[in-house]
């Protein structure tokens, strides 16, 4: 499969790129950049015999899929170009900034017939698929409530830094970090059916972020309790109460799944999944472009479509809505 | 005044930035290094100036038009230095008024000399080390204002308050059980509040005197370790009494047990001379005091064999080796062991009286403040707390 990387940036570099090279049948012919420096330098770097341009249009005749990874305010017309050429596109999440754009690329995609996939890349974890079949099968018992918390301090900084542009990113640290989660959690448990939502912005991208969704009704219902931060670390991980005990994801490495029956409080299991010998996780990123290139050869659905990717941003979008001002002042009058 | 504040994504920097774009008095360029560590400012939606300090031609794009600056940056020891030599260079090529710089308080060794109550102590530093480079800054900025800059430089102790990675890393070394108390706490602790500074470092700006000379500042008062413990234990969910050891044995750990090699030993020898009592020996006695001194300049050419007998001669064990502990040693941090025998607290009057400072929040106010904020950030007590603690845990 010919394959554009579009935006030669960070992520490209340190995990599309090395993707690609690695899986069979992919092939990079073209790098897209709005620095034709930074494009011709990776590609002289990896040794590609690949065209280097500055505007997509110019290479969409010459392959047969993009990966998008640029600014996330660029995804609609990067996205909708790909589509309206016959070209499939694996699309950096979030999929958009806005829930029309989300909805605009759903329709050229559609119309097309193409696929759009949504790099939300820890979907291609093997404990994250393990999770959604324990839960749907009640494995850990019926859903009482959860947290998931992530936080950093700083961290991940693309070149062009435009994750601090709310302009450019749709959003602060939920929809740069907090997306990732927002997609296990629609996968796992699907669309909740209300939210509130704090967080800190005084008018830039939120620097931390709080959320409470509530899902199912009556006697059943139940709570999520989120928080996500780019200026205190916590240590990434989900924890669920069931009317069976506690079970506890770590984020990190394959993540690790424990859980706590309330009627044995003394013991904990850890939940491993059985593989073959010599078999162990592969590389998310190379997994998500086999998903993508197996979707655009059969046809089928990759992991991740992109009404997923809509549903994702509409989510947020509601949190959005719903802000409330997150507290930041401690000292009393003398801070801002 | 237009305001470049290098360093402005730092816990200092960016408390001042706060503080200055509240109170709307000035125009503020906030300046950053890199975007990764900026959130806490781009959520205010203000425009944020990316320059490398070490970058002569990015300094003076950035100090365009600016009156006045203020270095808060840190970075890599040649940064330090690189950094201050290009921001001194822009005061003096461009018509800046003032440079306020931050110092440490580390330029008088670790621990500090028992002198460094006052500014005018001597320096102490390993060639090298962090120290160094933060005393060649100081260096620098005198030397630049024997040129005719204006600077003042004021030199801080350990970060406290709100969003300070220091008082984080003494609830998590409570929390995981690795924090012990030194003669139950009775150990002066010397903290700058981050609101204390940021205040500071405003009145910076308007002083008479900017002579580039080194001015404490911190919390002042008579805080001890036992006052920082009973503020943040609850925090670590510590109900239990928080273990003590002796002074003796807090050594001994810092110092590796007699098994840290030289820079070990060398270590000790310098924490036993900030011991109180060591201290109020050697005053009392000129000629003592004058080889201490000697002595202090030169330890750092000591090895270990030659360290290692003059402490125990020091604790009046008379020139042996010191007797080893028996049994397995507690996984104490060894960290905050080294800052309780610290043992000086560095004087603010000179603070008060060049810039007329007065730290608007003491001790209990600064661990208050950062108490209400680390409930926050955590959720203490909101709902979904009790699935948080599994996950903190």
């Amino acid at each position: 499969m010919r394959l554009a990387l579009v935006g030669t940036g960070k992520i490209t570099q340190q995990a599309h790129l090395p993707a690609v090279l690695r899986t069979a049948g992919a092939e990079v012919t073209a790098l897209v950049d709005t620095s034709q420096e930074r494009a011709r330098a990776l590609a002289d770097r990896n040794g590609l015999d690949a065209d280097v341009a500055t505007r997509l249009e110019d290479v969409l005749d010459k392959v047969d899929g993009a990966i998008i990874a640029t600014p996330n305010h660029t995804h609609r017309a990067l996205t909708v170009a790909c589509c309206r050429a016959g070209v499939h596109a694996l699309v950096e999440k979030p999929l958009a900034t806005s829930l029309a754009d989300c909805e605009a690329i759903e329709a050229a995609a559609a119309e097309a017939g193409v696929v759009v996939a949504v790099g939300y890349c820890t979907r291609y974890l093997d404990t994250v698929g393990l999770m959604k079949r324990l839960l749907d099968e009640r494995f850990f018992g019926r859903p009482q409530g959860f947290a998931y918390q992530f936080g950093t301090r700083g961290g991940w900084a693309p070149d062009s830094g435009y994750t601090l542009d709310r302009g450019a990113t749709g959003g602060g640290v939920l929809m740069v970090s907090g997306t990732h989660f927002l997609d296990r959690m629609l996968y796992w448990f699907g669309y909740p059916e209300s939210v509130t939502y704090e967080d800190d912005s005084r008018g830039g991208p939120e620097a931390s972020a709080r959320a409470t969704v509530r899902y199912g009704k009556g006697r059943w219902a139940f709570d999520g309790h989120l928080r996500v931060s780019k200026t205190h670390a916590m240590s990434g991980g989900f924890a669920l109460k069931t009317d069976q005990g506690v079970l506890l994801y770590k984020d990190g490495g394959e993540g690790s799944i424990v859980f706590r029956p309330s009627a044995q409080p003394e013991i904990e299991q850890n939940i491993v999944l059985r593989r073959a010998a010599g078999s162990a996780q592969r590389n998310m990123y190379d997994l998500q472009l086999e998903d993508f290139m197996t979707a655009c050869s059969t046809g089928s659905a990759p992991a991740v479509t992109a009404s997923q990717g809509t549903q994702n941003i509409r989510l947020i979008h509601e949190m959005y809505a719903v802000q409330t001002p997150m507290r930041d002042a401690f000292y009393g009058e003398v801070t801002a | 005044m237009k305001i470049a504040i290098f360093g402005a994504s730092g816990l200092v920097g960016a408390t001042l930035t706060e503080r200055m774009l509240a109170s709307g008095e000035h125009e503020i360029v906030p300046i950053i290094h890199t975007a990764g560590n900026a959130w806490r400012l781009a959520r205010l939606g203000i425009p944020l100036t990316q320059a490398d300090v070490t970058d002569r031609d990015d300094v003076l794009r950035a100090v365009d038009g600016c009156t006045h600056v203020i270095n808060c940056a840190l970075g890599s020891n040649l940064a330090l230095v690189t950094g201050i030599r290009n921001l001194l260079a822009a005061c003096a090529t461009q018509p800046i008024e003032r440079l306020v710089h931050l110092s440490s308080v580390l330029v008088y060794g670790e621990p500090p000399s028992p002198e460094s109550e006052s500014e005018d102590a001597q320096p102490i530093v390993e060639k090298g080390s962090y120290q160094d480079f933060k005393l060649r800054q100081d260096v620098l900025v005198e030397e630049a204002c024997d040129q005719g800059v204006r600077a003042v430089n004021l030199c801080i102790p350990n970060v406290s308050g709100v969003y300070s990675r220091y008082i984080l890393d003494v609830v998590a070394s409570l929390r995981a059980g690795t924090f012990a108390l030194v003669d139950d706490g009775a150990a002066p602790v010397v903290l700058g509040d981050v609101a204390n500074i940021a205040h500071a470092l405003e009145l910076g700006l308007h002083c008479e005197e900017a002579d580039g000379k080194r001015i404490f500042i911190n919390d002042g008062g008579e805080g001890t370790w036992g006052d920082v413990v009973r503020a943040l234990a609850p925090l670590a969910g510590r109900t239990d009494p928080i273990p003590s050891i002796s002074r003796d044995e807090a050594m001994d750990i810092v110092s590796g047990g007699g098994q840290g090699g030289v820079k070990a030993h060398l270590g000790t020898l310098r924490r036993i001379a900030g011991l109180e009592t060591v201290k109020d020996i050697v005053k009392q006695n000129p000629d003592l005091t004058r080889e201490f001194r000697s002595l202090r300049a030169r330890y750092e050419g000591l090895p270990g064999w030659a360290a290692k007998p003059l402490t125990s001669l020091l604790k009046g064990g008379g020139g042996g080796a010191a007797p080893k502990p028996t049994g397995p040693r507690p996984n104490y941090d060894a960290r905050f062991l080294q800052h309780q025998l610290r043992g000086v607290r560095h004087r603010i009057d000179k603070a008060q009286r060049v810039l007329g400072y007065e730290p608007p929040y003491d001790l209990e106010a600064s661990m208050t403040a950062f108490t209400a904020w680390y409930r926050t950030v955590q959720g203490y007590d909101e709902p979904g707390w009790d699935l948080f603690q599994e996950l903190i845990s």
